[in-house]
């Protein structure tokens, strides 16, 4: 029927007058009192989420049933396209993918109601931030970016297909997974507010935090592992981080998150932290929006940026300004300093140390994000700030955070002092000159200084949470359930893998470009890559050819590995298709190249160790926010000091 | 927290400076709202064409040097037959030959030569002088990005605009047109 | 026996050899110069990708200018005078690393300064009475 994308769109303004009049009511709450104004606003966030989800619904419907009557189904799916693609292809634009921005903040936002039941000033204030925000972003999608928008009468006949790209197993998980820890720091954001709209007791508020801090970065943890392990295999240059504007924009968010993660905890200990965690609540969520602005609005180009459009950059840059400039206005004006004698060498010293050097992290990676656009237009110079600035920046910083982390659980609240730590400092500091002078002949692999001591570190990283890990998990079986040092545990350890991961790959990759026949073959490291032969294949909406490799390792197994190019015929886009061979230690990466001559390929070959120690590394660390997150509990009752 | 001020003027300080810097970055980033965010390569005013020696196109044995460019201005042309958006002008192109009496001189990038000749064939060749650069040579001395590629050169072989893309009727008769009466004024 | 043994050792010989090797795209006679052409093609950037060094591409114009750095290392050339080269067709931009000038000294010496005042806060922060 012809009228149900118009339900559609008709949900998704219904949904924005809802959260509006949520807005009002929180702001008249006391005239109506708290009990009904509670429920009213209760009754209008289920009522703007039902129809937040309705709307996503219809246009889900619209794409599963082919409707390219809806412009943005026409230009995003066709009709050859797998189901699940087409599902999926909903968040291939930027009209869609922001439609389910606003699904998820509705869906945090029922979360959040549900969770809080009290008819507190408190959550009267958070939820109508939180309506406030939501009825910002619907307005931004009804006014700029409607995906209802109809190509009526003349309907054509097939799509323009999703991007080939996006036609993989990782574009179904990854965007979600990314938008629920992205979107999810709505939620502090809305209650650093509220408590600054009426404060109480700031270590009350760190334990309400808790939840939806470690659920949201857990997420966005999750989801950039994801992003990095999907970008290696579909983009086909062996690459698995590019410092590139998008996803700097979810890193961003992500430092903060970690910052505001630990800081969470602090404060629900220690009162003083609260300034730090209203700061950074409000910090984090800022970082997500103004990331979603540099993704859409056309400022940066990007291999992930959407399609540009100044007229919605403009409108998200204002709203942004207001909401941010407002809020850490409200922040400057009710601060109150708390009375702290704060010793460097202690864990408030340490995790102070760390919120500072994470904003610094923050800092750097959003100057070297803007820096080109900046020098293009005030010294008219085109500049490239990519990997090499990153890298030499940031690695001496994460050097020393990881050397902190070492010891930093340990470290006693208040004071601590150099002499409980002599002797295990001594322990570490002689075997590391041991293990540095004997690595040449330790270790198979040659490394530079540099790699060497980033390796050490994170060993020692390894072996101290290891042991405090088994320890932890011992005392959890025998009833002593310590959720939050396990989980704290578990991510350090992830970091650590991560840690061994970058720099091995980093130091260690081999990559050759070849030009190959059937029937040749090359040598690399002792491995024989050997063309057999190619074979043409095609699928529902594309065709190409499929090559026939032999890997042959000295003194084992031999693998077989197919490699594809693809020519999508919709969009006339050539895609390789990598063929990737993994275990613990090794990747054997195969990416076809164009041909050359008659039955002349050039080929990418290349052997990446330890890579797989990445992923490895962010699925702990995601894995730790998410014990974390399911040991903690929502304070129903007033928590006393 | 860290100046020396404190008390209330510290506070009132410390807000200050984070609402400028939150007005300071809106204010950068609306302006680069305007700006073209992609990459152009340096126009270097009257930079000079760069020396080669490619073969022609249409007659493999016979060496072109920049020397037959010269003497008067000209427009050139850098494309390839397996570039879509260079097809798509070719038309254009035609129309200017024909219009028009500036010579238009054809650089062709990582092609085969056969195809070529035949393309031409059968379109029609509106180049005055066309040169084979099969290992991209003069394209990547003349600091080009991709096919297709124009541009404006004088009397005496001085570049003086580059146009990135596929040309429009629009665009040539606003920029190119004014630009090329210019130098032929400057040359008499 | 002897002979039957070195009539199959022969033979694997010859089978091993019957495979074809693969040709480099770019041969290099000497490992210096396959060194520094693997190093110049990292440090330089492919002007039309979005963050992929010249090396990562495969892309025309990255080709050909791979080739151009190709045959300016035959001609023996060495890394500063190939990347002058490269800066003056296409500006700052393919040096992935950015220089050291006036108009990048808020890029280096941004992190230097964000770095300061963090030990300046810390400093600062330590053993204060507060409020």
């Amino acid at each position: 029927m012809i009228w149900i994308p118009e339900l559609g769109h008709l949900a998704l303004i219904f949904s924005l007058y809802l959260s509006l009049f949520s807005c009002g009511l929180a702001l008249a709450k006391n005239q109506l009192g708290l009990a009904l104004a509670w429920k009213l606003v209760r009754s209008n966030i289920i009522g703007q989420a039902f129809f937040g989800i309705l709307s996503f619904g219809v246009l889900l419907l619209a794409f599963a049933q082919d409707d390219f009557s809806v412009a943005y189904v026409a230009h995003n799916s066709t009709t050859e396209l797998a189901l699940i693609y087409k599902l999926c292809a909903l968040w291939g634009g930027h009209e869609g993918s922001m439609l389910l921005w606003y699904l998820i903040l509705c869906l945090w936002s029922l979360w959040f109601i549900v969770k809080a039941k009290a008819s507190s000033v408190f959550n009267l204030n958070t939820a109508g931030v939180l309506a406030l925000l939501g009825a910002g972003f619907s307005l931004f999608i009804l006014k700029t970016s409607n995906p209802f928008t109809r190509l009526l009468p003349n309907i054509p006949i097939n799509g323009a297909d999703l991007n080939p790209l996006l036609q993989d197993p990782g574009f179904i998980l990854h965007p979600p997974i990314l938008y629920l820890g992205y979107v999810g720091f709505a939620l502090p954001f809305a209650m650093a507010l509220a408590y600054l709209l009426a404060p109480d007791n700031i270590q009350v508020l760190a334990q309400k935090m808790q939840s939806p801090v470690r659920w949201a970065w857990s997420f966005l943890t999750l989801g950039i592992t994801l992003g990095s392990w999907w970008a290696y295999y579909e983009l086909g240059w062996g690459g698995w981080w590019f410092w590139d504007p998008v996803e700097n924009a979810s890193l961003m968010p992500w430092l903060g998150g970690t910052a505001l993660l630990h800081s969470v905890r602090a404060a629900s200990k220690r009162a003083q932290f609260g300034n730090w965690l209203l700061f950074l609540a409000l910090f984090c969520f800022s970082m997500s929006m103004l990331g979603t602005f540099l993704v859409r609005s056309g400022i940066l180009t990007s291999v992930h940026a959407f399609a540009a459009d100044p007229g919605r950059g403009r409108f998200i840059l204002i709203f942004i300004t207001l909401t941010v400039g407002a809020a850490f206005l409200l922040y400057g004006l009710r601060y109150q300093a708390m009375p702290w004698q704060l010793r460097l060498f202690s864990k408030e010293g340490l995790l102070v140390t760390l919120n500072t050097l994470l904003v610094v992290c923050v800092a750097i990676v959003l100057l070297g994000t803007l820096y080109p656009m900046f020098a293009d237009a005030w010294f008219n110079q085109q500049l490239s700030v990519g990997p090499p600035y990153f890298n030499k920046v940031l690695i001496p910083i994460f050097l020393l955070l990881m050397m902190l982390m070492s010891f930093a659980p340990y470290i006693r609240w208040s004071q601590d002092s150099w002499q409980r730590f002599k002797r295990p400092l001594i322990y570490i500091g002689g075997s590391s000159v041991i293990f540095g002078g004997v690595s040449r002949w330790l270790l198979p692999w040659q490394l530079d200084a540099l790699a060497l001591f980033g390796l050490l570190v994170a060993a020692i990283l390894i072996l101290v949470t290891l042991y405090s890990l088994v320890k932890g998990l011992k005392k959890f079986f025998y009833g002593q359930r310590r959720f939050d040092t396990l989980a704290m545990h578990c991510g350090h350890l992830g970091i650590s893998v991560l840690a061994v991961g970058i720099i091995l790959t980093s130091a260690l990759s081999v990559e050759k470009d070849v030009l190959l026949k059937p029937g040749e073959a090359t040598v690399i490291n002792g491995t024989t890559f050997k063309l057999e032969g190619l074979e043409s294949t095609w699928g529902p909406n594309f065709e190409g050819v499929k090559a026939n490799f032999s890997v042959q390792r000295a003194n084992k197994a031999m693998i077989q590995l197919f490699p594809e190019k693809r020519f999508y015929m919709p969009r006339e886009m050539p895609i390789t298709e990598t063929a990737i061979y993994a275990n613990i230690f090794m990747d054997y990466y195969i990416a076809l190249g164009e041909p050359v001559a008659d039955n002349q390929w050039s080929v990418k070959i290349c052997l990446k160790p330890f890579v797989r120690w990445l992923w490895l590394g962010g699925l702990m660390i995601a894995l730790g926010g998410l014990i974390a997150a399911l040991g903690t509990r929502w304070p129903t009752t007033q928590v006393i000091n | 927290m860290m100046l020396r001020v404190n008390g209330q003027w510290g506070r009132r300080l410390h807000l200050a400076i984070i609402l400028l810097s939150i007005a300071g970055l809106s204010y950068l980033l609306w302006q680069g709202l305007k700006a073209n965010p992609n990459y152009q390569p340096p126009l270097h005013k009257l930079k000079a064409l760069p020396d080669f020696s490619l073969p022609n196109a249409l007659c493999p044995e016979q060496l072109i040097t920049p020397m037959a460019w010269q003497g008067q201005p000209a427009l050139i042309h850098i494309w390839a037959s397996w570039c879509q958006s260079c097809i798509a002008e070719h038309k254009m192109v035609q129309q200017i030959h024909q219009a028009y009496d500036w010579p238009i001189y054809g650089v062709v990038y990582q092609d085969d030569m056969q195809m070529v000749q035949q393309w031409l064939a059968h379109q029609g060749n509106p180049y005055q002088s066309l040169v084979a650069d099969e290992q991209g040579s003069l394209v990547v001395a003349l600091g080009t990005l991709a096919t297709p590629e124009w541009l404006v050169l004088d009397a005496k072989g001085v570049i003086h605009l580059r146009h990135l893309g596929p040309l429009t009727e629009k665009k040539f008769k606003q920029q190119f047109l004014p630009l090329l009466q210019h130098l032929k004024q400057e040359h008499l | 026996m002897s002979s039957r043994i070195g009539l199959i050792l022969l033979l694997q010989l010859l089978v091993v050899t019957a495979v074809f090797a693969a040709q480099e795209i770019y041969p290099f006679e000497s490992s210096h110069q396959a060194d520094l052409f693997e190093r110049l093609t990292k440090e330089t950037r492919c002007v039309v990708c979005q963050n992929q060094s010249l090396a990562e591409s495969n892309v025309p114009i990255a080709q050909s200018i791979k080739t151009a750095i190709y045959h300016k290392i035959l001609l023996g050339q060495d890394s500063a005078t190939i990347k002058a080269f490269l800066q003056a067709q296409y500006g700052d931009y393919i040096l992935y690393t950015p220089p050291f000038n006036q108009a990048t000294l808020g890029l280096w010496g941004g992190p230097l300064l964000f770095l300061g005042l963090a030990v300046m806060y810390l400093w600062r922060a330590r053993g204060k009475h507060r409020g």
